[in-house]
């Protein structure tokens, strides 16, 4: 009895160490695309291959010379957490993000379903608190900045006191991870728009492969994050308020900016709310969380399909109804796999407009960081634009509007708020 | 081995007295003390901790001599079994309780200082906790906090200065935290929606020391470290000076991203 | 006796509990892991593939001359009814006389039965006829009454959007997907080049007015049309003497990506895919008009 529990011991013993020691955690594909574009199990893998054979493993990652990363920085930041003799830090990634934001940069790492808001996903590409136009992406100071600022109000704390090599090459890894999922997406859509569920896509026998995801697809990405430097907004000069002025002007401005604010020219009180308490437009959602919902309404779509097809299916006969039963069969099989997927999804939540008069800036407190987002507003999320949607492009607001509209919400946490107008969501509250 | 047992348990006091013995030599002892009142609190502790220890150490001998005596291999005698001594039971509660009523009223003065007797000086600085950062806020040149020209840092860089009484408003912004600054002999829990106060005095010109969340619970605390620099008046105003130009950047050309950006 | 009763129950407790972790995992399909050799091969063959820069240009054109195709919608049936708009806020602007307007989800003519704001493009066109080259001149793109009056539009890149409000009231323009999302004043305009082609219109919305949607359509050449209220489209000189695919697109298409998927009884020379793509090849000079029926499972609303 005694050998044969030794026995059970060492066995259970073995499958427990063998299941917990995952050394190195790979890259996933982001299968919320993959289930809504019904990419077939060939090209699903065929696309893990090619983001494979671009852009490596977490712990080797390959800097294509047509991305423009740096081996160098990716080298530091990725691979499993050590410190050699020396004190070196390696594994940066996994040892300050991976827990948020995930190994591959999709936002959710183990810790990102009880963060408020939830951390970044990176693989789209869009940042929130950048320095250049709405479409642009964002310039690797822009992101150091909110390493080592950190996002105020969020759960990202500031990384100011790495050194600022460590900082750079996160930099440079944050860009590699949106760079690749901003790949997998193209990939994911070509596949899904222009390919037969059976045709074969692989660029290791098919130069035109090759030509079509390094040219056509990657090539698009990688032009967008080099001309970030240049899409950077500059205010003009004459219309930057000087940093003395008297109280006197600076009133006057922010009486601008307050009329602007709950005009219809800037019309900022729609989403901000009379009180500027966040309290107005509610339900949207930022594009991270909309596509989750997009997947959770199309596949609840797929019941009230399943059952037209089944009331047809009661009328018809013969060929047609044949049919009718492949399709109900299919529409079930894709029910099916999206109810599954939707398990592993955070719950969607809304975009609320920042409350105002909290003095709590996310994208840095400068005047400068406050006129970006009034002017390009912040992309992905419903929260538009002012200023123009490119250089030398007319903007809604002037430059000056703009400045008296960044004085008003300074003022906005030290305006008396004596008379709460608060009301209930989504009714109108201010009469023309 | 027939007195196995006993030696066993006599390792216990000896490691224990030696680990503290050794700890100063591999850095394990307290931080080096920067601040005016943190000799007090070692003194406490130091008192402490001898009493204990001699407490520590004479039970330990006890119960090795118990082990020693009684020994199941070389005594055939059976076990006896008494109900007790009603005079030891008096000993044995009235000196304990003797005791701590003793440091609960030796130690009255230093907890006043470090909890009670706040200075009356105005507010250096408000801390705020949140998950999982310190973000903090210098009043401006009008002396007040709250008010637009306020000094706000949230990147863990907190300057103070050094030789004067340094009087912290701090709150948690979310959950617990708790402010701890292991060279000033100082640690205060912040309880949301609770506004409490902290004060310490650097009696070194210059220094630059750890801050770090000492709440043990919840998965992030361990990022809320920081870095706090003490340094004379003069040095710190022109800080806050540097701090405030650089929050109330308009252009472009003056922003640390686009300078870093142009470096490279 | 005792002792080994003791262990017995002990390896039971262990072993059941790792396999209660392992059961713990939620079943969620992580997808597929690169394989490291293919991966290999595919990284040396790009890192290769710069040395022959030749290979992979666009199909090559293989027929000459010109044609035409064009057609109407006519839906299968009778339409199923369309609810008003979910108007939630200034209603005095957003309705007319306090009746919000109904949908645009599908618009199917009540006796014609031709159905509106269908989009068909030609995917992928060997050639270019100098009529269909892309424009640069300015497109209304106009909302009133909290709408956007052109519910589907389409443009091509270089072409100009001019983003019209007509309310009394600010909105805002996004386009999900281009990057631009900007505040219309009211009484104002903005006007807004098209950068990027698309291979499905991108859904406008108005983040003020939660219900306002509309699609846009950018191609990279003039080879698409919009139906009308009249469900009749028409596309000109397209290539002919060479397999063309044109997509067929709609709102409410059940087919993936909003594919829309009809019937031409009449023309057998047209294939369908079940993705609303429609496979034919014309004749030089030819005009080809066909009668396109959609049936009510086509749509899904």
């Amino acid at each position: 009895m005694l050998s044969r529990s030794t026995w059970l011991v060492t066995c259970v013993g073995a499958i427990a160490v063998a299941g917990c020691s995952e050394s190195s955690p790979p890259f996933r594909l982001n299968m919320t695309n993959v289930v809504a574009k019904q990419i077939s199990l060939d090209h699903q893998q065929a696309i893990a291959n090619i983001l494979g054979g671009m852009f490596g493993t977490p712990d080797e990652p390959i800097a294509l010379p047509e991305t423009g990363l740096d081996q160098r920085l990716l080298a530091m930041a990725a691979g499993p957490v050590w410190s050699d003799k020396e004190g070196g830090k390696h594994g940066l990634y996994r040892r300050h993000c991976v827990h948020c934001h995930g190994i591959s940069g999709d936002g959710q790492g183990p810790t990102a379903a009880i963060l408020n808001p939830y951390p970044r996903d990176y693989r789209p590409g869009i940042f929130k608190f950048k320095s250049t136009y709405t479409s642009g992406e964002p310039t690797l100071g822009d992101l150091e900045k909110t390493l080592h600022d950190g996002i105020p109000g969020t759960a990202m704390p500031s990384f100011a006191l790495l050194p600022p090599d460590e900082i750079r090459a996160l930099v440079e890894y944050v860009k590699y991870l949106s760079v690749r999922g901003q790949m997998e997406a193209a990939l994911e859509n070509h596949v899904a728009e222009e390919l037969d569920a059976n045709a074969k896509f692989d660029p290791a026998t098919d130069p035109a492969v090759q030509q079509l995801i390094v040219k056509d697809l990657l090539g698009p990405i990688v032009e967008s994050w080099n001309g970030a430097k240049d899409q950077v907004i500059r205010p003009e000069d004459g219309a930057i308020p000087p940093a003395e002025r008297p109280a006197g002007d600076i009133a006057a401005s922010v009486k601008a900016g307050r009329e602007l604010f709950f005009g219809p020219k800037a019309n900022c009180v729609k989403c901000h709310g009379p009180t500027a308490l966040g309290d107005g437009q509610q339900t949207d959602y930022d594009t991270w969380n909309k596509a989750n919902f997009d997947f959770i309404t199309a596949t609840n779509d797929k019941i009230s399909q399943i059952d037209s097809l089944r009331q047809d299916l009661a009328k018809a006969t013969g060929d047609e109804a044949e049919q009718l039963r492949k399709q109900i069969l299919e529409a079930q099989a894709e029910y099916g796999s999206r109810s599954k997927r939707i398990a592993a999804l955070l719950p969607p939540r809304n975009a609320i407009p920042r409350n105002l008069r909290e003095g709590v800036y996310r994208g840095g407190r400068r005047p400068i960081d406050i006129f970006w987002r009034v002017s390009a507003g912040i992309p992905g999320t419903p929260m538009p634009a002012s200023g123009p949607a490119a250089e030398g492009a007319p903007g809604t607001l002037t430059q000056q509007e703009i400045w008296q509209l960044v004085d008003y919400v300074y003022s906005l946490p030290f305006e008396p708020a004596s008379m709460p107008q608060k009301k209930p969501i989504n009714t109108e509250v201010v009469s023309k | 081995m027939r007195h196995f047992w006993a030696f066993l348990f006599l390792l216990v006091p000896i490691l224990g007295v030696l680990t503290f013995l050794l700890a100063p030599y591999y850095n394990h002892a307290f931080p080096r003390d920067i601040s005016e009142q943190g000799h007090v609190i070692d003194q406490l502790f130091m008192f402490i901790l001898s009493l204990t220890g001699i407490i520590f150490v004479g039970t330990e001998v006890c119960l090795f001599y118990f082990m020693w005596k009684y020994n199941g291999q070389s005594n055939a005698e059976p076990v006896k079994y008494s109900h007790g001594s009603h005079t030891l039971e008096v000993v044995w509660t009235i000196l304990p309780a003797v005791t701590l009523l003793f440091i609960a009223i030796y130690q009255m003065n230093a907890w006043a200082d470090a909890k009670m007797r706040r200075p009356n000086v105005p507010v250096t600085a408000e801390v705020t906790g949140r998950q999982f950062n310190w973000d903090v806020r210098y009043p401006g040149p009008d002396g007040e906090l709250h008010t637009p020209d306020d000094i706000v840092r949230v990147d863990g860089d907190i300057h103070f200065p050094s030789g004067e009484e340094v009087l912290l408003s701090i709150k948690s912004a979310d959950v617990l935290h708790s402010f701890f600054l292991p060279n000033l002999r100082i640690k205060q829990d912040v309880v949301p929606g609770m506004q409490q106060y902290m004060w310490f005095k650097c009696r070194e010109p210059k220094e630059v020391v750890d801050i770090v969340c000492a709440e043990l619970c919840g998965w992030g605390h361990y990022k809320m470290s920081g870095r706090a620099t003490f340094e004379p008046r003069a040095e710190f105003n022109a800080w806050l000076k540097e701090k405030a130009a650089e929050q109330n950047v308009r252009q472009v050309a003056q922003a640390k991203e686009e300078k870093k950006e142009e470096k490279k | 006796m005792k002792h080994r009763r003791l262990y017995a129950w002990l390896s039971a407790v262990i072993s059941v509990v790792p396999v209660a972790l392992l059961g713990c995992e939620r079943h969620v399909n992580l997808g597929p892991v690169a394989e490291a050799g293919a991966a290999k091969a595919i990284h040396e063959a790009l890192v290769s593939a710069k040395a022959n820069p030749a290979a992979g240009a666009k199909t090559a054109p293989t027929g000459t001359g010109w044609a035409t195709l064009k057609g109407q919608f006519v839906f299968d049936g009778d339409p199923p009814p369309m609810p008003p708009y979910n108007v939630t806020k200034e209603q005095d602007i957003c309705t007319v006389g306090g009746k919000a307007l109904p949908q645009e989800k599908l618009v199917v003519a009540p006796d014609s039965k031709a159905i509106k704001n269908v989009v068909v493009f030609l995917r992928d066109p060997s050639r270019i006829h100098e009529s269909a080259n892309p424009k640069a001149d300015s497109v209304e793109f106009d909302q009133k009454h909290c709408l956007f009056l052109s519910h589907v539009a389409g443009v091509t890149v270089g072409q100009t959007l001019n983003i019209k409000n007509s309310d009394t009231t600010g909105h805002n323009t996004n386009i999900i997907g281009a990057g631009f999302n900007q505040l219309i004043p009211a009484g104002g305009a903005i006007p807004y080049k098209i950068q990027k082609e698309t291979q499905v219109p991108n859904q406008v919305t108005c983040s003020i007015h939660p219900w306002m949607t509309a699609y846009l359509l950018t191609r990279k050449n003039g080879y698409f049309a919009i139906t009308g209220d009249d469900g009749k489209f028409e596309i000109r000189n397209v290539p002919a003497g060479e397999p063309l695919e044109f997509q067929v697109w709609h709102e409410s298409g059940a087919a993936a990506g909003g594919g829309l998927v009809g019937t031409t009884a009449d023309a057998p020379d047209l294939k369908w895919s079940n993705r609303g793509r429609v496979a034919i090849t014309l004749q030089p000079d030819q005009v080809k008009e066909v009668k396109i029926v959609v049936p009510a499972a086509a749509f899904h609303l």
